[in-house]
């Protein structure tokens, strides 16, 4: 009977040529819209009510005039974008290495189709053959429909890089992701998940929108967690003029669980240098969903550090485990905001160690500023205080492909955990597998495109579970730290997600503190007195 | 046990039949994407895909236990319930299974050396392949909408903090803050 029922139902739906196939809105792909008073906020055009899964975008009537000479305008001012538009030779390189499409299998997550949504409109407007030619040479009218899978496609690459390491040209669709929202933005187009954190942060300055009574809130509980820990009393300061060094950590490190216990590892480290620092209730941020709106939000968000370093008369800016922010800082805000001649060429006030490479952008990576102490023998460490966890390390996308940061996070973690493996190589380094939720993807009503983009990272991790019996995931992003433990949930249970400043914390043997019986989570330890596993 | 025999030795036969009809629900340049890629790092659902049912069809041929098949379904049904398949579509190569195994043995059933019995037998076992998938299928799919609100609670983790410090409810203080 069932099989007589079932050899009735074609499973198969008919295959249809991907130029041709209109975009499904089907749920938990795509993230809501933005509202209109995030737009409003930050005088964003087009604000109004809306949602993704209907039909009537509420677009303005000349919508495509604004994306064309948009384009066109941007076509004109990066000289990058016109390469990556003419360049690309469809070898195929990039097309299987992007982690969408490994999880999901849809041909419009290859890198190269992916580009291939904004390049048919750029032929059919931009070029003569696409003019003449049309369709024969790729080329596309940009139609509603077109309007639509733009939206639902780019927001689907986290702007992770992968794809760009593979290309024998180097074009980086991460590039022509950010062109393609930017587009987007000029006709209301953004989704929520970005809009309001940026809206947010332009306001109080972070992207919970958390004012500074409530930031100074939530620090203090950490230095209270930490005082059970430790019997020590880290005192932060908030706000003070000339303070040697200013701290920014994203947000997520002082407001989420488990980021918060990261941030304080930052604390102790601090204390126990002895760190002439002081926090800001105003750059109370180190994130900036600018990167992932337009080139001109990025910069006014990111022009609030400077303008508090200098306000707060700081010699130079220490940043912490985020991911974007140090793409931000690496790439862009030197040409942006920069130079900061107000500020002085970073130098460690304990090793002396001068951070050349930061000489202009004038702000330092925690990673490298713990590697250099523990380097210089200026930090005690205990490693055995970590023996509990069986660690791996996943490299976010960021410091890894956009600023190169690989050998210091190992450095740290081999230092303040004796059972450390690496996942395998393919999978770390400069090919890194995206946690699948950058760029301002971590929503939770697209929580299967995470998932499934995740898939490739995290299938990753239970191999060197089930080897090597790994059940600590240390990584060097905020949004990593929110958004790997719901991957591990759903793909390898039992591996929770640490910063490697948390494991620094655990590990560090403070002056005076009381006999450690807990991790900074209040997790019991468990010294094994095997030999080390590295 | 002619037919446990017939199918032991052509194995490799039906499972890259079994293979086409798992991934033929895929795109086509997907399809040869998750058959050829043979590193399990860089084609983790292909490679999933291909060592669940070369299990499965163990399985079938061994009779062991519920748990095993469980493991082996849960590989491949985990991933499908994630993708842009319908649920039917998700779980309906298990099903074909049965029809393949037909095409592959009929000049055997044919010829009677196969008997109907056997078949049976055969074919229920595979029914109840599919039964504990939809389980498993169900039940991923809960997961999915679980993790979603323990993420939301993760999130607001200081917002209700904040809430109890200052008497409010996590609701009010998310719509005060905008989260
Ligand atoms: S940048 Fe990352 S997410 Fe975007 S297409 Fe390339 S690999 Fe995919
Ligand atoms: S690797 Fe580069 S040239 Fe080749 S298809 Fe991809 S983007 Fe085009």
């Amino acid at each position: 009977m069932a099989d007589e029922i079932l050899s009735t139902i074609d499973y198969k739906p008919p295959r249809r040529r991907w130029l041709d196939t209109p975009v499904e809105f089907r749920r938990g792909t795509w993230c809501y819209g933005a509202k209109a008073k995030s737009l409003e906020a930050v005088g964003l055009p087009n604000p109004r009510e809306w949602s993704p899964d209907q039909e009537d975008w509420k677009l303005p009537p000349n919508w495509r005039e604004i994306l064309l000479e948009g384009l066109r305008e941007r076509l004109e001012r990066f000289r990058s974008l016109r390469l990556f538009m003419d360049t690309c030779v469809r070898c195929g390189a990039c097309a299987d290495k992007c982690h969408y499409y490994i999880g999901s299998g849809d041909p419009k997550n290859m890198p190269v189709l992916r580009a291939e949504l904004l390049r048919a409109v750029y032929r059919k407007n931009f070029t003569l053959a696409g003019r003449i030619m049309g369709e024969f040479v790729g080329a596309r009218e940009l139609t509603q429909d077109v309007l639509k899978e733009w939206f639902y496609y780019f927001f689907q690459c986290s702007e992770c890089r992968r794809c760009s390491v593979f290309c024998p040209f180097g074009i980086d669709t991460a590039e022509l992701t950010m062109i393609a929202r930017e587009l987007l933005n000029l006709v209301g187009c953004n989704i929520d998940w970005i809009a309001g954190p940026v809206a947010n942060c332009y306001r109080t300055g972070n992207h919970l929108g958390l004012e500074p009574h409530a930031f100074k809130d939530m620090v203090d509980f950490c230095v209270d967690e930490l005082e059970e820990v430790t019997g020590v009393r880290v005192e932060p300061t908030f706000n003070r003029k000339g303070a040697e060094v200013l701290f920014i950590a994203p947000s997520g490190d002082v407001f989420a669980d488990p980021g918060m216990y990261t941030f304080m590892g930052y604390l102790l480290v601090f204390h126990e240098v002895g760190l002439d620092y002081t926090l800001s209730t105003y750059a109370s941020e180190g994130g900036n969903f600018g990167l992932f709106t337009s080139h001109e939000m990025m910069k006014r968000l990111n022009a609030k550090m400077y303008a508090e370093a200098e306000r707060l008369g700081v010699k130079w800016i220490l940043g912490g485990e985020c991911g974007h922010m140090w793409r931000v800082v690496h790439q862009y805000m030197d040409t942006m905001n920069g130079p900061a001649d107000f500020l002085e060429e970073p130098v460690s006030p304990v090793t002396g160690t001068k951070f050349d490479h930061a000489k202009s952008t004038k702000m330092v990576h925690i990673a490298e500023f713990t590697a250099d102490l523990i380097r210089h023998g200026k930090l005690k460490l205990d490693p055995g205080r970590n023996d509990h966890l069986r660690v791996t390390f996943h490299d976010s996308c960021n410091p890894a492909r956009a600023m190169g940061l690989l050998e210091e996070p190992r450095y740290i973690i081999r230092s303040v955990c004796r059972h450390f493996h690496e996942m395998p190589e393919n999978t770390i380094r400069e090919q890194t597998f995206c946690c699948g939720s950058g760029a301002g993807l971590n929503a939770d009503e697209n929580m299967e495109i995470r998932l499934r983009g995740g898939f490739p990272r995290a299938n990753a991790v239970r191999y060197v579970r089930e080897k090597y019996g790994v059940n600590a995931l240390a990584c060097l992003c905020a949004i990593d730290r929110a958004v790997l433990p719901p991957l591990m949930e759903y793909w390898v249970p039992g591996v929770d997600v640490y910063g490697v400043h948390e494991l620094v914390g655990n590990a560090l043997v403070l002056k005076g503190e009381k006999e450690r019986t807990t991790d900074l989570r209040g997790e019991p330890l468990d010294r094994t007195d095997d030999d080390e596993d590295l | 046990m002619a037919l446990v025999d017939q199918l032991r030795e052509r194995r490799e036969a039906v499972l890259e039949r079994w293979l086409d009809v798992a991934l033929g629900d895929y795109p086509e340049e997907t399809a040869r994407f998750l058959r050829t890629e043979r590193d399990q790092f860089a084609n983790p659902v292909g490679h999933s895909t291909r060592r669940g049912l070369e299990g499965l069809l163990g399985w079938l041929l061994r009779e062991t236990g519920r748990d095993e098949a469980q493991a082996l379904l849960d590989g491949i049904v985990r991933i499908r319930a994630l993708q842009d398949l319908s649920a039917g579509r998700a779980l309906a190569f298990i099903l074909e299974l049965k029809e393949l195994i037909r095409a592959e043995l009929a000049a055997e059933i044919e010829a009677g050396r196969i008997s109907q019995e056997e078949l049976c037998t055969l074919e229920k076992r595979v029914d109840g392949l599919a039964l504990l998938a939809f389980d498993i299928y169900v039940e991923c799919r809960e997961q999915i909408h679980r993790i979603r609100l323990e993420e939301l609670r993760r999130a607001s983790w200081a917002a209700s903090r904040l809430a109890r410090e200052r008497g409010l409810s996590s609701d009010q203080l998310a719509r005060q803050e905008g989260v």
